[in-house]
């Protein structure tokens, strides 16, 4: 008799993620949708953008453009030498070093003539760490500013290029992020166009592996040589490309990519700058900006997502840093849905109390532990058989093959809108690599990512409020969310 | 018959200025960033060197530096294109070396006949 | 039950497959059709190059005659040429656009239902500087939609008839008004002749047309409004008016700006207002100005202090000198390089720190 109901209970279960697995390709899908629309807005909007009168106008805002630099020797001069080339009437660039450790500063230093200044340092967003000496650069004193201090992670370092930006929009990019000429323009662009609403812009990252990068530019885009990689190309495309387009079209968009995005000044400084607690500073400070706006500004804001040009970033090429990128990720989903959890549900902030927080509580932050559920209860209930194997292998396809179209829609548009990938093979890889992520990718993932929200809870109890002090990690490891998509 | 390295990464206007500059009897080599100039230039000095302000990996402001620097390129002429005119940025352009700077958009004859100046004062 | 499953998998093959044929199809599709293109405007692309090199006095009636086609497959080109030219070759390439109708064209299409459509021939209409088009586009700066507003003001500008003047500021003074630095840009581009429009805007009750007018007068160097700007700058009941007024006066770098600029700077004012009156300061070039701006190097605000040290810096030797004795007066009385400065030197120093790396910068440039 018990047994009837162990097994009525497995049925029930099996068949309550079989639903789940649906709803969420379904908003996946939603969002694709929406996603496609907006390219469509997008393209046919190019001819009248106006982004050659927005470079040569002189009123165009100036941008200062941060960057977080760790242990960056290697590629530091590249990576700057570039962003001081990009297409943009007048910025400046902020290289923050955070307490390398190695010659990150020496190479700085020489490649670029740096004279160290005195620079009395604001505090107009709190920062923890020391200021040690801010340099400039010789023959571009008020374009290029080198700033070293004691390390204190990566969001305080973000706060103290906020205090040194002179401009009133400020760009937060890695230092290992390569940018296309003209992505700060397009991403500044929101700003000139509708002054009064946006808040906040973010720029679409891609993957830089196996693509051939020239003088910091990417001239030539192609699929990395590692199926890891490459499945992560697509995955990119369908949670950053799409999932954050979407979102944006929506109103609900919650997440701006440190590797990439540009801020009004005076609202980071309005709202204290980032928080250097928390593991996904980039996404917690938009979570942030839009609770304040919705408490001081009710509904007349905006924070944008713009999918092209883009920024290119290195992705992990092994398993090992690759999980403990993703750990990290998740455990950020998790810190900052409970940091602001009075917010989830709340008719109070709109579309992000009622919609885009659930959504993530839903389908990011549960979704993992889904996943491995149904990888244990679907087997567990064909051996005590409360399923059938018809049952089972129907079930299988479904939620697999659901997967599967949604990550192949994700690259039909991509070949409508933006079709970067010119090489047939590449787009052959690209398809391959949305089946492959099936087996095996997905799992591994989802076992990361119950262990990054496991990670939050405990170090919720254990060290609040005690001071870490962090390094960047390697390789793409701003914090971001990512709708990795299991189906 | 004089050369002109033309470093430009605009096709058109690399174009346009080829197309202008050889009716005139001039040859015109064009190059579309600055690291690929000094390439040029260290093995075929120019007589003249026509140079756009912000291009990708180098802006013209440092090809023109280091053209100068170059004991095979420091007397050669140098004319800046630039989009931007303000004294800070043509005194920039001055100060790094530069012979003289035509304002973008220009006007294709207006471009010849600065040019032929430029390459009569090096010749007289 | 489970029959619905076997129907889902099935649909769902069949939606995998139709998607994966699509991407082929569409890669496909492209490919012959950007070589169609490219083949269409190759002969085009060559004459308009042709043409424009010879200051447009040849090939006119070549491109006129080039068919429909062609010249829709190279037009995206000839816009984007417009806006790279001056001169005879800019009138000859925007007369032949004028032959081959795009005037015309484009003047329809301002009345066109889609919104981008619209936007689109505003857009055409201002890379061809046509001014016969003003009238049509100022109407174009009511329409209901943002993006469309937005891109008549562009178009009105690169025309530059200062008649659109007026309608601009009209434009600023809605809910949803055009943004405030594209408008200012607008309005300079109109030149000097809209001068006396903006400064009557000046009473405006609108703070955002007074504010964009004061840029406006600011960048154009309308020295004329100094004593109506300066009225503004003491009266104004904005905080924001009040502070383009201290820049706009800075700006336009006349005497009589002092006495206003100093009046602005007192302790009682609001911050904002006494950073740009410093910074105003600065632009003026008044070496009278420098013992006010020493005074405020100790201020308690940090803007305010760091603008005051920048705008001595820029003011020349009268000002370095004054920035010298504040950094010297402290250096004297605690002896040591590790003595720590008060906010003043701090400040100070900083500024002469960064005058001489650009003083640097000539020099070694110049060597």
């Amino acid at each position: 008799m018990s047994d009837e109901i162990v097994r009525e209970i497995l049925r029930g279960t099996d068949l309550a993620i079989f639903g789940y697995f649906v709803a969420l390709n379904t908003s996946y899908l939603v969002l694709m949708v929406m996603a496609g629309l907006e390219f469509g807005r997008h393209l046919r909007r190019i001819p009248f953008a106006g982004a050659d009168d927005m470079f040569r106008s002189p009123l165009t805002l100036p941008v200062s453009v941060i960057v977080p630099a760790h242990n960056e020797g290697a590629s530091i001069v590249a990576a700057v030498q570039a962003m001081t080339a990009l297409r943009y009437p007048r910025y400046e660039v902020v290289v923050v070093d955070d307490g390398s450790s190695d010659d990150t500063f020496e190479q700085l230093r020489a490649h670029f003539d740096l004279v160290e200044v005195p620079r009395v340092v604001p505090a107009e967003v709190p920062y923890r760490s020391q200021v040690l000496s801010v340099h400039v650069a010789r023959a571009n004193p008020q374009t290029l500013t080198v700033v070293r201090k004691t390390n204190g992670g990566k969001a305080d370092a973000l706060n103290v290029g906020i205090n040194l930006a002179r401009h009133p929009l400020v760009c937060m990019v890695d230092a290992d992020s390569v940018l296309d000429p003209d992505a700060l323009l397009s991403v500044a662009k929101p700003f000139g166009d509708d002054p009064l609403r946006v808040a906040a812009c973010g720029g679409v990252v891609r993957i830089a592996n196996g693509c051939k990068v020239v003088g910091g530019r990417v001239v030539d885009v192609r699929m990395p040589r590692q199926w890891l990689v490459r499945v992560q190309v697509v995955e990119y495309l369908r949670a950053f490309l799409m999932g954050r387009t979407g979102w944006s079209r929506l109103g609900g968009l919650v997440v701006i990519s440190g590797a990439f995005g540009v801020f009004r000044r005076d609202l980071v400084i309005d709202v204290g700058g980032l928080d250097p607690d928390t593991i996904g500073e980039d996404a917690e400070l938009v979570v942030r900006l839009h609770h304040h706006l919705r408490e001081t500004r009710r509904h007349d804001y905006r924070v944008i997502f713009v999918a092209e040009p883009v920024s290119w970033s290195e992705a992990p090429a092994t398993l090992r840093v690759l999980g403990r990128q993703r750990r990290r990720w998740h455990r950020g989903i998790a810190e900052i849905l409970g940091k602001h959890r009075r917010m989830i549900l709340n008719p109070r902030y709109g579309r992000i109390g009622l919609l885009a927080l659930p959504y993530y509580v839903l389908f990011e932050l549960l979704a993992p532990f889904v996943e491995l559920a149904a990888v244990v209860l679907l087997p567990l209930g064909l051996w005590i058989g409360a399923v059938d194997v018809g049952f089972a292998w129907r079930f299988v396809l479904v939620a697999y093959g659901y997967g599967l179209l949604v990550s192949l829609i994700s690259l039909f548009i991509e070949e409508v809108s933006f079709h970067r990938y010119p090489r047939w093979s590449d787009m052959a890889r690209g398809v391959a690599a949305a089946v492959l992520e099936n087996f095996g990718y997905r799992q591994v993932l989802a076992v990361w990512q119950v262990a990054g929200v496991l990670g939050a809870v405990r170090g919720r109890q254990a060290v609040w409020g005690a001071m870490q002090r962090q390094g960047f990690g390697g390789d793409v490891d701003s914090a971001e969310m990512v709708g990795a998509g299991r189906g | 018959m004089s050369t002109i390295l033309l470093v430009e990464d605009d096709p058109d206007i690399r174009h346009l200025v080829s197309y202008k500059l050889g009716k005139g009897g001039l040859t015109v080599i064009g190059v579309a960033d600055g690291v690929a100039a000094l390439r040029e230039a260290r093995v075929h000095p120019p007589d003249l060197v026509l140079l756009d302000v912000r291009m990708p990996r180098m802006s013209g402001i440092e090809v023109c530096r280091e053209l100068r620097a170059g004991p095979l390129t420091a007397d050669v002429p140098i004319i800046l294109l630039t989009a931007r005119a303000r004294p800070q940025d043509l005194e920039q352009g001055y100060a790094a070396g530069a012979t003289d700077y035509i304002v973008k958009p220009f006007s294709p004859r207006e471009l010849l006949e600065r040019v032929e100046t430029a390459l009569a004062r090096v010749a007289g | 039950m489970l029959w619905v499953f076997t129907l889902v998998i099935a649909v769902l093959a069949g939606i995998v497959a139709v998607t994966a044929t699509a991407i082929v199809a569409v890669r496909l599709i492209r490919g012959r059709r950007q070589r169609t293109l490219a083949r269409l405007a190759a002969q085009p692309r060559r004459a308009l190059l042709a043409f424009v090199a010879e200051n447009g006095e040849e090939g006119g009636d070549e491109l006129v005659a080039v068919p429909d086609d062609a010249w829709r497959a190279a037009e995206p080109h000839a816009l984007a040429l417009l806006g790279k030219l001056r001169g005879e070759a800019h009138l000859g390439l925007v007369s032949v656009f004028l032959r081959r109708g795009a005037a015309r064209t484009a003047l329809g299409r301002l009345r066109s239902r889609s919104r981008v459509r619209r936007a689109r021939a505003a857009q055409v209409l201002g890379d061809l500087e046509l001014r016969r088009a003003v009238p049509e586009l100022c109407r174009l700066l009511t329409d209901r939609h943002a993006e469309v507003r937005v891109v008549a003001v562009r178009a009105l500008g690169r025309i530059g008839d200062p008649a659109a003047a007026w309608r601009i500021i009209a434009a600023l003074d809605r809910p949803d008004p055009v943004p405030s630095l594209l408008a200012t840009h607008t309005l300079v581009q109109l030149g000097p002749e809209a001068e006396v429009t903006l400064s009557a805007a000046l009473d405006h009750p609108q703070a955002r047309v007074r504010a964009v007018c004061l840029d406006a007068l600011g960048l154009l160097g309308a020295a004329g409004s100094v004593r109506r700007i300066a009225k503004v700058l003491r009266d104004d009941a904005y905080l924001d008016v009040r502070v383009a007024a201290a820049t706009t006066l800075g700006k336009l770098g006349t005497r009589s700006a002092l006495e206003p600029l100093t009046g602005a700077l007192r302790g009682s004012r609001p911050t904002p207002l006494r950073a740009a009156a410093a910074r105003a300061l600065g632009d003026l070039g008044a070496p009278a100005a420098v013992p006010t701006l020493a005074e405020l190097l100790g201020d308690d605000a940090y803007q305010v202090a760091h603008e005051a040290a920048h705008a001595l810096r820029r003011l020349g030797p009268a000002g370095l000198e004054a920035l010298r004795e504040v950094v010297e007066a402290e250096s004297g009385a605690r002896s040591g390089a590790h003595a720590r400065f008060s906010t003043a030197a701090a400040h100070a120093q900083e500024a002469l720190a960064l005058a001489e790396v650009l003083a640097g910068e000539r020099v070694g440039a110049a060597a």
